[in-house]
C-alpha cells in the first residue's frame, strides 16, 4: 500500500500520462428505409480520469458498459463525440488527441499501442511473426532489412519466444505464444501506455498467469504504463493499481485497488464484488451474495436519474430522479452515488471471510 | 410447477450412481495420425451430484462430455471403455454400445441426459423462436399435445426466470440478452427433466454477475428436481461455488478426482496443485510481502504439448516440478487411492499405495 502511494505521489510530479476530461462517444441508431437516425446509444458518457505514468489503470464493468469504447477512443480507432484526452508530450506540455486528423495523429499512434482480447483473430494468418511483429516499424519506418530482423528477434526475446520461430506463421503457436506475439507487436515501437483490451480473458489459467507475469516484468523494465480493461475482478485486483468501475457509460467508482476491495462506496461495486466466485469451497454459502435483478440498463434509452437505481437494492427516491455527480468522498476515492458516505458496503474481503470465523 | 415424472426415479436410492463412466477413450483418426482426445477417462456421478470436469483447453473435457451424449463429430470414435447409465426404469445400460444414430440414444439425448453449450447464440437457432424450440424438445419426448407443450414452455420460461415469459416465447434468439439466452438454453435442456444434465462451460461467455445468476439457478433447479449436473468448466472459483465432486484431467486423463474440499485443501497431484497456485487469489493485505508490484502468479513452465507429440510415461511430467527421472518419463501412472473416494493418477503416490493395498504399479 504504502510504496504504491509513494509512487504515485512521485509521479505526480510530472503530471498525468494521459487525462481524460469529460470524454462522449455517441454512437447514431439508425433506423427505416433512409437510414434516419432515431437516437443516440451513449457508449462513453462524460467520463473524466487520469493515467500516471507507471501505473495500471484497470477499467471494470459488464459488457456493454462502455469500457472497450473508452480504450478504443484513447488509442484513436474513435473519434469522441467530445471530450478531451490530454496527452502528455513533455513534462508541461499536452496535446488533445480529441482534435488531431489523423495525419496529426501519428506521431502519438506510436505512443499508445492496444493488446487484443482473442489471439486467435488479432493476428492475421497469412504473415508470418517476423511481418506481424515488424510491420509497426516498417510502417513508420524505424528499421528495415536485418535491422529490422535483429529489433523483432530482440522483441521476441523479450516476450520469451525463440526468435528462431519468426518465420513461423500464427497457426503454429498456441493461445498463451500468440497473446505473446500481440505483446510483441505492440512493444515494437517503445510506446509509453498500452492499452491492454481484456488480454488475458481468453487465456487458460495458467498461461493467464504467465502472461499477467511478463505484462508486470515489461512494466517494470520499460516503466510502461497499463490501461488495463476486464472483467475478471480477481486478475484486476492482481494486477492494477487504481480501478475505475463503469455502468454503462459512466465511471460510478474510482480509487485505489485496495480501497476499493476492502471498502467499496458504490452499491454496483459492492454486487460486482460479491458476485466474484471464490476459489475456496469452505467460503461457499457463506458471506452475503447481491442478487442483481434485472438486466444492464440500455444505453440507448437509460433510466432516469441513477442510471444504477432500478437494480439497486439501496434505491430511494431521490435516486430515481436525481443524476448523482462524481464526489470525492476520501482524498482520491471518487463515487458516482448519493448516498455514498451513508452506505455500509461490504469489501470482497468481508464477504469472504465473514464467513469463515 | 411442472407436472412432474419422477414417480419410477423415487424407488432409486440417492445413492445409486446414475452414470459411471470407465476408462473411455476417444480418439480422433486424422489424416495426419490420431489425436489421443480422451485418453482413458473415469468418472462416476451420483443422482442429485454436481460433478465438475476442471482442465485446460485441449485437455479433452469438452469430447469426454460429448462422447457421453455419443455426439462426438467424426473423425472421433469411442474405441474403448464403457458408459454405463441408469435409466429412469431402473435399467442401467451401456451408451458406448449404442449406434449414434439410433433410436435408442435418441431417446436418450434430451430426455435423460441433456446438454447446455457454451455459446448461447450459436448453439440456438436464430430462425425459430425461443417457444418453437422448447417445443420441440417437448413434443419429441413426451406424449402431449402441441396447446399442452406450450404452455409447458412458458411454465419453463417462468421457472428459468425470464420475465414475462407468455411474451418472450415468441420472440427469436437475437432478442434476447446473453443472460437471458443461456436461461433459455436451460429451459430448452430441462423441457423434458432430463436425470443428468452436461453443463459445458455454460458461464464462461457471461458478466460475473450474469454468471452468479445462472449458478444460483442450476443450483435451484437441481434442488428442486433432484438432476445430476455434470460441469464442465476451467474456472476454479466456479468449481469452488457448486462442486460436490471434482475431476481434474490433463491431456485426456483424469489425473486427479476426489471431493471438492479434498481438492482444493488437500490436492496431490502436481497439476491440481499448479493450477490452484496459478490463480490469482484475494488475499489479506497483511500476508502479503510489502513490494507488492513484485508479487508474482505462480506459472506451469512450458506448454500444453502438441496431440501428437504426447509424452511417454506420465503425461505431465515434462512440466513437472516433482518429476523424477526414470521413473515418470517410463511408467505411465496407475490411479492410487489417496484417501477413500479420492485418487490421484501420480506415480509420487505410488508407494502409499503399496503399503496399503499393495498394488503394483510397473507393469
Amino acid at each position: 500500500m504504502n510504496d504504491r502511494a509513494e509512487s504515485t505521489g512521485s509521479s505526480a510530479d510530472s503530471g498525468p500520462l494521459l487525462e481524460i476530461r469529460n470524454l462522449h462517444m455517441q454512437f447514431p441508431i439508425k433506423r427505416g428505409l433512409f437510414r434516419r437516425t432515431v437516437g443516440y446509444v451513449r457508449a462513453v458518457n462524460d467520463v473524466s480520469f487520469d493515467i500516471l505514468p507507471g501505473e495500471t489503470l484497470s477499467l471494470v464493468g459488464e459488457s456493454g458498459c462502455g469500457k472497450t469504447t473508452t480504450g478504443r477512443c484513447i488509442v484513436c480507432v474513435h473519434k469522441p463525440t467530445s471530450g478531451q484526452i490530454l496527452f502528455q508530450v513533455e513534462t508541461e506540455e499536452r496535446v488533445d488527441l480529441a482534435q488531431l486528423d489523423n495525419r496529426e495523429l501519428r506521431p502519438y499512434r506510436r505512443e499508445i499501442r492496444m493488446i487484443f482480447q482473442d489471439p486467435f483473430s488479432s493476428l492475421n494468418p497469412r504473415l508470418s511473426i517476423m511481418q506481424i511483429v515488424g510491420e509497426p516499424l516498417k510502417a513508420n519506418r524505424v528499421a528495415s532489412g536485418s535491422e529490422l530482423e535483429d529489433r523483432v528477434a530482440t522483441l521476441l526475446r523479450r516476450v520469451g519466444l525463440r526468435p528462431e520461430y519468426m518465420r513461423r506463421y500464427p497457426h503454429a503457436f498456441s493461445g498463451g505464444e500468440r497473446q505473446r506475439i500481440g505483446i510483441a507487436r505492440a512493444l515494437a515501437l517503445t510506446p509509453r501506455l498500452i492499452v491492454a483490451d481484456e488480454a488475458v480473458s481468453a487465456l487458460d489459467v495458467s498461461v493467464q498467469a504467465q502472461i499477467l507475469n511478463l505484462m508486470q516484468d515489461l512494466q517494470e523494465e520499460l516503466n510502461l504504463t497499463y490501461l488495463f480493461i476486464a472483467h475478471d475482478l480477481s486478475v484486476v485486483e492482481h494486477i492494477s493499481h487504481r480501478v475505475a468501475v463503469m455502468y454503462v457509460g459512466k465511471i460510478v467508482e474510482l480509487t485505489s485497488t485496495e480501497r476499493l476491495f476492502a471498502n467499496p462506496m458504490h452499491p454496483y461495486t459492492e454486487a460486482l464484488l460479491s458476485a466474484v466466485p471464490k476459489p475456496d469451497p469452505r467460503l461457499r454459502n457463506k458471506g452475503v451474495r447481491i442478487r442483481l435483478e434485472g438486466e444492464v440498463a440500455d444505453p440507448g434509452n437509460p433510466p432516469s436519474g441513477c442510471y444504477f437505481h432500478p437494480r439497486c437494492p439501496y434505491a430511494q427516491e431521490r435516486c430515481r430522479h436525481e443524476e448523482p455527480d462524481m464526489r470525492e468522498i476520501e482524498s482520491d476515492h471518487w463515487v458516482a452515488c448519493h448516498f455514498a458516505e451513508e452506505l455500509e458496503l461490504r469489501g470482497f474481503e468481508r464477504i469472504g471471510s465473514t464467513a469463515g470465523h | 410447477m411442472l407436472p412432474t415424472r419422477t414417480k419410477l426415479d423415487q424407488q432409486l436410492t440417492a445413492d445409486e450412481r446414475l452414470l459411471d463412466v470407465k476408462d473411455v477413450k476417444t480418439h480422433f483418426f486424422t489424416d495426419e495420425g490420431v489425436v489421443k482426445a480422451v485418453d482413458g477417462v473415469s468418472l462416476s456421478l451420483k443422482r442429485g451430484q454436481t460433478l465438475c470436469v476442471v482442465g485446460e483447453s485441449g485437455c479433452g473435457k469438452s469430447v469426454a462430455a460429448r462422447s457421453i451424449l455419443r455426439i462426438v463429430p467424426p473423425p472421433g470414435r469411442i474405441v474403448s471403455g464403457a458408459i454405463q447409465f441408469r435409466q429412469r426404469d431402473g435399467h442401467v445400460i451401456d451408451l458406448t454400445a449404442m449406434n449414434p444414430r439410433g433410436r435408442d440414444i435418441r431417446r436418450i439425448r434430451g430426455g435423460e441426459i441433456s446438454m447446455i453449450f457454451q455459446e448461447p447464440m450459436s448453439s440456438l437457432s436464430p430462425v425459430h423462436t425461443v417457444g418453437s424450440q422448447i417445443m420441440e424438445a417437448i413434443l419429441l419426448h413426451l406424449p402431449v399435445t402441441k396447446r399442452e407443450a406450450r404452455k409447458r414452455a412458458v411454465s419453463l420460461l417462468d421457472m428459468v426466470g425470464i420475465p414475462r415469459p407468455g411474451e418472450l416465447i415468441d420472440a427469436y434468439s437475437f432478442e434476447l440478452s446473453g443472460g437471458m439466452r443461456q436461461r433459455a438454453m436451460i429451459a430448452i435442456a430441462l423441457a423434458c427433466e432430463p436425470q443428468l444434465l452436461i453443463a459445458d462451460e455454460p458461464t464462461t461467455a457471461l458478466d460475473v454477475t450474469t454468471q452468479a445468476n445462472i449458478l444460483d439457478l442450476i443450483r435451484d433447479l437441481q434442488r428442486e428436481s433432484g438432476m445430476a449436473v455434470l460441469f464442465i468448466t476451467h474456472d476454479l472459483g466456479v468449481v469452488a461455488e457448486i462442486a460436490d465432486d471434482v475431476v481434474v484431467m490433463y491431456l485426456g486423463r483424469d489425473v486427479e478426482s476426489g471431493t471438492v474440499d479434498a481438492i482444493f485443501h488437500d490436492p496431490k497431484h502436481p497439476y491440481t496443485r499448479a493450477l490452484l497456485q496459478s490463480i490469482p487469489r484475494y488475499d489479506s493485505r497483511d500476508s502479503r510481502s510489502a513490494a507488492h508490484d513484485k508479487r508474482r502468479l505462480y506459472s506451469i513452465k512450458g506448454t500444453v504439448p502438441h496431440p501428437f507429440d504426447r509424452p511417454t510415461g506420465c503425461p505431465f511430467h515434462p512440466r513437472c516440478e516433482d518429476f523424477i527421472a526414470g521413473t515418470c518419463d517410463s511408467i505411465d501412472p496407475q490411479r492410487f487411492s489417496a484417501s477413500r473416494d479420492h485418487s490421484v493418477r501420480c506415480l509420487l503416490y505410488a508407494e502409499t499405495d503399496e503399503d496399503g493395498r499393495a498394488k503394483d504399479s510397473s507393469s
